[in-house]
């Protein structure tokens, strides 16, 4: 197990800046997941890790090793692709043993270690089978027991889970965790699905054109998100544009386009008369408070457990807000009065940078 | 250890330089023979000449020998795209194992050597009157193509959902007009090129035309043969076989342009 | 309102696909047939009129060191077009080129001339060079292998170039990151899975050798005549029995030998034809 560093990384494709001086530390034993819209420079990252991308610039260190120029087949790293990438020309032991065979590993050793791998991926006897009558699933769990074969240093993922339907994705990711802790390998997956990062996770590192937005724990992103992408991308969340009246200490005042006037703590030395942006997610908006802003309920939608509600506001901006489902709830054409707690709402500049206590 | 990254172009020159040597270095030395004069025996003078090509023009012989050629390349061509398609669209419709299997079997006729399906065809078209003469080559030229034209018009037919078909039945079309309005249509772009595949086939066959044409039916790749072979008249022999060539490739070219131009004022 | 469906749509074309099977099956049959037909002379009838094994028993040897020729013949091409064939495709494929698509179009020229001009073009280009370089490529088979790889190179280009757009870069990475050095990806992963484009490229550069008529007519003479030449030349003066039963022996064996290396070699033959035949 090794812990995995990235320096000043960046990676051009003419003129597109694919990756654009990104650094990470990943301590040894962390599940770290990039996690990004297409195009953010995370499967580059991951691809520069492993070594299949020559980085323009920076430095990889794997453990004490500098492997920034290194062949991938001697950085000692498991990877699990997209779509796996399974030999059909063998067998499921002869794909987990293909590492191995590699590094010429005797041949009883390599058989005791397949096996040890097919009990830990729950599939003992599936050894001789073809890749083709592998399900999805299945073909998964072979391609990580082949990733984990050489008792990597560290195991990267590329949207593993992409290709699973929903039930089975939530299955492996349950898997994938139970593994992971088991062993104790460095690991880093790639995706862009919010739910399975915030899932899977002990840090996530969101990325958007090529750079790191911010790296936390998964609450860290949704309760203190440091820009406007990661508010929008993970969680969700509504943008009411205002203007920045008056800043004292920690707290500020802002003017919303509707007219309103709101509270939201922000960090210390603001300008005011900046134009700003007010985040503030579904769940956080109430109905009902004394002093809030009067808005006209435009449509309901019961999801079960919850009710969302499309509000719209005097200046024409809508609301989305989601509250529990209970009895006596407001019909729409009404108008309500909607509100949050001053904690609950972020404030972004115009550049979306984060205008809170970081 | 840096990553190494394989330079698969090398592979490609090697291989082309060895194709283009096997191309080049033969035609153009016969190319060049065909600009001098048959001395007889086998011999040529050193002098240029267009004697050889301007004889191809004005001599009703060769002149009756391409249009033998083209005529002949065309009835059966033509036979056998109106034999094949309605085949290869009964083996897409049908589906399942079985048209694979009758697909394979049709394509392993064709692989068999020629002389074999020639020598029964002899033995058929013989009481039949049909050796030795045009009728005899027709069939022998459809046997060579047919094979071919099924498997091309399986896939063409293929790349056209039955759903159109259907579809079209719904709303009340006939049989007719299913196949002229959606099937026809849908299938031009394929049928033409099969066709000229089928063509190029014909205007350059010759074991078929010499075996069933007894020798009688002078196409242009007989007449090579007779020429190089018989007469060893070398130099007019190569310019036979380059005008025959050329001219394939002129008709395609012809064809081509002709069909993209119908189908532009189609839109 | 009615459709009227008061006969079979697929009536004809099913009628049309059965006379299409049995027109290029029947040549075959017959010959096989009037192979049993107890005669001694030239004439031929069909159907038999009695089953009698005097074609077999007479087949001269000629045809026995024909085929020998033949064979010899295929298998040289083959493992050549195979050869030059494997590398234009992966250069194709993967080669970082300007005008891949004029490249292509090159590779497939050999097979849209006739055959009747590739070997008359041949024959000319032996004939200059022997007093020139010294050897004489039209004594024995050498010329006309060569003439043959000329000819099959597009299928092997064709067949390979098929397997390889299709193959996953995935699979070759993986082998890397696992550990394999290039060489021994491409032993244990690439070459492996691209097998049946090759073999079916292999596979059709022999059969063209091996059927091939018009080409061996020219460049082969004597003792290397070549067993469809053999038959060509016999065919030309008169029937024998045994000339009907080295058909026959010809086309069973071939039938068996397709089926047979089709299964070994893992492809099709009907989706192996994108080779690009004229």
């Amino acid at each position: 197990m090794a812990k995995v560093s990235v320096e000043g990384v960046s990676k051009s494709y003419g003129d597109v800046r694919v990756v654009d001086n990104v650094s990470l530390t990943i301590p040894q034993g962390e599940f770290v997941v990039l996690l990004g819209p297409s195009g953010c420079g995370k499967t580059t990252t991951l691809r520069m890790i492993a070594g299949f991308v020559d980085p323009d610039e920076g430095r990889i260190q794997i453990g004490d090793e500098d492997v920034t120029h290194m062949a991938p087949r001697l950085r000692n790293v498991g990877m699990v692709f997209q779509h796996y990438a399974l030999f059909p020309n063998m067998t499921v032991a002869e794909n987990i043993g293909f590492g191995l065979r590699q590094h010429r590993v005797p041949r009883a050793e390599t058989a005791a270690r397949v096996t040890e791998l097919l009990a830990l991926i729950q599939m003992p006897t599936r050894g001789n089978s073809p890749i083709s009558a592998l399900s999805g699933g299945q073909q998964q769990r072979v391609a990580l027991a082949r990733a984990l074969a050489n008792s990597p240093r560290v195991l990267l993922m590329d949207e593993p889970l992409g290709a699973l339907d929903l039930k089975l994705r939530e299955t492996m990711q349950e898997e994938l965790t139970r593994i992971q802790r088991e062993l104790g390998v460095t690991t880093i997956l790639v995706t862009h699905d919010q739910h399975e990062a915030m899932s899977l996770a002990d840090r996530i590192v969101v990325m958007a054109h090529g750079r790191i937005q911010q790296v936390g724990t998964p609450d860290d992103l949704y309760m203190r998100p440091h820009t406007r992408f990661v508010a929008e991308f993970v969680g969700r969340n509504n943008f009411l544009s205002g203007r920045l009246e008056a800043a004292h200490g920690g707290e500020a005042l802002v003017v919303l386009n509707c007219g309103a006037s709101v509270r939201v703590p922000t960090r210390p030395g603001l300008v005011p008369g900046m134009s700003v942006e007010l985040a503030v997610r579904p769940q956080h908006v109430m109905l009902g408070a004394a002093d809030g802003i009067t808005a006209r309920l435009e449509e309901r939608r019961f999801l079960g457990n919850v009710v969302h509600y499309a509000v719209r506001l005097p200046s024409g901006d809508m609301l989305l807000m989601e509250r529990p489902t209970q009895a006596g709830l407001p019909e729409p054409g009404c108008d309500v009065v909607v509100s949050w707690q001053e904690d609950h709402a972020h404030l972004f500049d115009m550049q979306g940078d984060a205008l809170h206590e970081a | 250890m840096r990553r190494s990254s394989v330079h698969w172009e090398r592979f490609l020159w090697v291989a082309l330089t060895i194709s283009l040597v096997l191309l080049v270095l033969p035609q153009a030395n016969f190319i060049v023979l065909s600009f001098h004069a048959d001395t007889g025996l086998g011999q040529v003078s050193d002098e240029l000449t267009l004697e050889n090509y301007v004889r191809l023009f004005i001599d009703p012989f060769y002149l009756h020998a391409f249009w033998l050629t083209v005529y002949l390349s065309a009835l059966s061509a033509g036979s056998a795209l109106l034999l094949g398609f309605p085949a290869a669209y009964a083996l897409a419709r049908i589906g399942g194992w079985i048209a694979p299997a009758i697909l394979g079997l049709v394509l392993t006729t064709s692989l068999i050597t020629i002389v074999v399906k020639l020598m029964g065809l002899n033995i058929i078209l013989g009481p039949l009157g049909m050796l030795n003469n045009q009728a005899g080559v027709l069939i022998g030229l459809v046997q060579y193509t047919l094979p071919l034209i099924v498997v091309l018009l399986f896939g063409v037919v293929q790349t056209i959902p039955v759903a159109l078909e259907e579809a079209a039945a719904i709303l009340g079309a006939t049989r007719r007009a299913t196949f002229w309005r959606v099937l026809l249509p849908n299938a031009r772009p394929g049928l033409v090129s099969s066709g000229l595949i089928a063509f190029n086939m014909c205007m350059g066959a010759f074991t078929s035309a010499v075996l069933l044409g007894g020798g009688r039916v002078r196409t242009v790749p007989v007449l090579i043969q007779q020429m190089i072979i018989q007469d060893t008249n070398y130099a007019r022999g190569a310019a036979l076989s380059t005008a025959l060539v050329a001219f394939v490739f002129l008709l395609n070219l012809i064809v081509v342009a002709m069909i993209s131009r119908s189908s532009r004022h189609a839109h | 309102m009615r459709i009227s469906r008061s006969w079979n749509p697929m009536l004809v074309p099913k009628a049309l696909l059965v006379l299409a099977v049995a027109f290029l099956l029947a040549p075959f049959i017959v010959v096989l047939g009037a192979s049993f037909d107890p005669a001694t002379e030239f004439h031929v009838a069909f159907p038999p009129r009695g089953i009698s094994l005097g074609g077999y028993e007479t087949i001269p040897w000629r045809y026995a060191v024909a085929t020998g020729v033949s064979l010899l013949v295929g298998l040289s091409v083959a493992v050549l077009a195979t050869l030059v064939g494997t590398a234009a495709a992966f250069g194709l494929v993967r080669g970082r080129v300007v005008g891949r698509e004029t490249l292509q179009a090159f590779f497939r020229l050999p097979v849209q001339i006739p055959f009747v001009v590739t070997g008359a073009v041949f024959l000319q280009f032996y004939y200059q060079l022997a007093p020139l370089t010294g050897v004489n490529l039209l004594d024995g088979i050498g010329g006309l292998v060569i003439a043959h790889v000329f000819v099959a190179i597009p299928y092997s280009v064709g067949s390979v170039s098929a397997v390889l757009a299709r193959f996953d870069p995935a699979l070759e990475e993986a082998a890397e990151i696992l550990g394999a050095t290039r060489w021994g990806t491409f032993c244990q992963v690439t070459l492996p899975i691209i097998r049946p484009g090759v073999m079916a490229g292999a596979f059709y550069a022999f059969v063209v050798s091996f059927g091939d008529v018009p080409v061996a007519l020219f460049l082969v003479a004597g003792r290397w005549t070549t067993l469809p030449v053999q038959i060509f030349q016999d065919m030309q003066f008169d029937f024998r029995p045994s000339m009907l039963a080295v058909s026959s022996l010809v086309a069973v064996v071939s039938l068996i030998a397709i089926f047979g290396v089709q299964k070994l070699a893992g492809f099709e033959v009907a989706s192996a034809r994108e080779g690009g035949k004229s």
